[in-house]
């Protein structure tokens, strides 16, 4: 409750600083319309040459490109705003009020700061979904599949970031390893069947790019096995139970700057 | 070095110059070796070429790319695209919004040497870092897995270098340009990252131009992108003969010209604007 509580403070503070800057919105908007339609156009130069790569239609991909900007969304506007001012607070010293908040420290320094307007991106990329496997054709089972794995993707991606923010409790000075991870997840917005052998393993286990994006998409329309499915679920509670232990690890690295 | 530097020694002011950019080149190496974690990590997170790459092959394997599709020239195109990019990239606009932003642009401004120097001798250092990071590691993949059909000439290799260097070039003016903005509007990263999102498309980084239309490749041999990375890969990589590309490099060092012209041009009007704070 109060976790709750202290999300709910920390969200209004950053509305009510959004808001002063809401000529912003506008720009914000345009900005990332803009982005959707760079990002896009890789996809269509690969799909105007043949309809089908490996199995993957258009629309597939054009939906996963859409699972890959709300994640992105997601990461913009919750996860990097709150991790990356950990970074900072660490360096400074300033981490100890956060510590000495009345919540949990992981969840303290994770929600403790948004950037509304990027979420415009969830928008976004939720029409790109419908835009690539349209409503009617969606099935009751597709659909909680697909909000369960969207929802593990973020957990995933959300687990990487705090791993990375962990190191730099102990390497000071690796600030720049979230954009490690903000890069290599791009990749994520290309279906699975980029990836062959080696890199297939890398990217489902290891730095799951595929079980974010691809699985979603394969789920609503009904086109994962049950092997696939089983580990869609394990999967994100795995990297969250491992990303909350090297947290803890980490946390005691930190000295405080007082 | 810097000792020698006393403003008013005309005759030697080239050589002045040139020490106190040799000095500020060594600050720059010496940071960069100091963090070279960070910078190790920045060359890692280059990952779009090589996810490109793997998909462009895909797709040619599937018979997308028409009858013509070697794997190798792939190869060689995106692995040259990775080193070309680390080797004519830099992100100075970012330093320079930073600098802004907590004011120590006025100390840099009091250096004996042009602000335009000072930033270059430092980025030029960091790229030389960069490069001997990351392309010897590209090198042995390219021998391995592509390597056919690169070019022999020493010409060749002689303008891929100054090609480079020109696009390195164009893009820091570039970066100058933009991130000297902010000492108008306090904030220009905006624009250098809309500038970003469109280079990755039209510059021949992720989609050769080669695969482009006819008539919408005719109209991206004008605009500055390609001349930031792809003029050097598709003449390293044998995709553009040397013979063919006389008319493509005059224009590159058009393009540096003009962008140092704007960058100087921003320079002047913001100093004036940021003296006028009391810097």
């Amino acid at each position: 409750v109060t976790a709750f509580r202290y999300a709910k403070a920390s969200l209004r503070v950053s509305m009510q600083t959004a808001w002063v800057y809401r000529a912003d919105l506008l720009l914000e908007v345009l900005v990332e319309l803009f982005y959707v339609g760079t990002a896009l156009a890789p996809l269509f130069a690969v799909f105007h040459r043949m309809d089908e790569v490996s199995g993957w239609k258009v629309g597939d991909a054009v939906a996963v490109a859409g699972v890959f900007t709300m994640l992105q969304g997601f990461m913009e506007a919750i996860i990097s705003p709150s991790l990356l001012q950990v970074i900072e607070q660490v360096q400074k010293g300033t981490f100890d009020f956060v510590m000495l908040r009345p919540v949990d420290a992981q969840l303290g320094a994770s929600l403790s700061r948004f950037s509304p307007f990027k979420l415009v991106n969830l928008v976004a990329g939720a029409a790109m979904v419908l835009y690539g496997v349209p409503f009617r054709t969606w099935t009751i089972a597709g659909a909680i599949v697909f909000f369960v794995f969207l929802l593990g993707g973020a957990f995933i991606l959300y687990s990487l970031w705090l791993m990375a923010v962990s190191c730099t409790f102990v390497f000071g000075r690796l600030e720049n390893l979230p954009y490690f991870i903000v890069a290599w997840f791009d990749a994520a917005r290309w279906p699975r069947f980029v990836y062959r052998g080696v890199l297939k393993i890398l990217f489902t286990f290891i730095f799951p790019l595929a079980i974010m994006t691809s699985y979603p998409v394969l789920g609503l329309r009904g086109m994962l096995l049950p092997s696939e499915l089983a580990l869609g679920i394990v999967w994100p509670m795995v990297f969250l139970g491992l990303a909350r232990m090297v947290w803890l690890r980490a946390l005691r690295h930190y000295t405080s700057g007082s | 070095m810097l000792n020698q530097a006393i403003p008013g020694d005309q005759p030697s002011s080239w050589s002045r110059i040139l020490g106190v950019a040799a000095a500020f080149f060594r600050v720059g190496l010496r940071s960069a070796i100091a963090y070279r974690g960070e910078a190790l990590v920045w060359v890692l997170a280059t990952t779009m070429p090589f996810v490109m790459l793997l998909l462009w092959l895909e797709v040619g394997r599937q018979g997308g790319l028409g009858n013509g599709f070697v794997e190798s020239h792939y190869v060689n195109y995106f692995l040259i695209a990775f080193c070309i990019r680390q080797m004519a990239g830099t992100w100075v606009a970012w330093k320079i919004n930073l600098e802004v932003k907590s004011g120590q642009l006025s100390l840099r401004l009091l250096r004996p040497v042009h602000l335009f120097v000072s930033f270059a001798s430092e980025e030029f250092a960091m790229m030389n870092f960069r490069s001997l990071v990351s392309v010897p590691p590209a090198m042995v993949l390219l021998l391995w897995f592509g390597g056919e059909g690169l070019p022999r000439s020493p010409w060749t290799w002689l303008a891929v270098a100054t090609s480079t260097l020109a696009a390195w070039l164009i893009t820091f003016f570039l970066n100058m340009m933009i991130g000297l903005l902010s000492l108008f509007t306090a904030q220009s990263l905006k624009v250098m990252e809309l500038w970003i999102a469109v280079f990755f498309v039209l510059s021949g980084y992720l989609i050769p131009l080669t695969l482009f239309p006819p008539s919408v490749r005719s109209v991206l041999e004008f605009l500055p992108f390609r001349y930031q990375v792809g003029l050097p890969i598709e003449l390293a990589s044998g995709a553009l003969p040397l013979e063919k590309a006389w008319s493509a490099l005059s224009l590159q060092w058009m393009y540096v010209a003009v962008f140092a012209l704007m960058a100087q041009v921003v320079y002047r009007q913001g100093v004036k604007r940021f003296e006028a704070y009391g810097g």
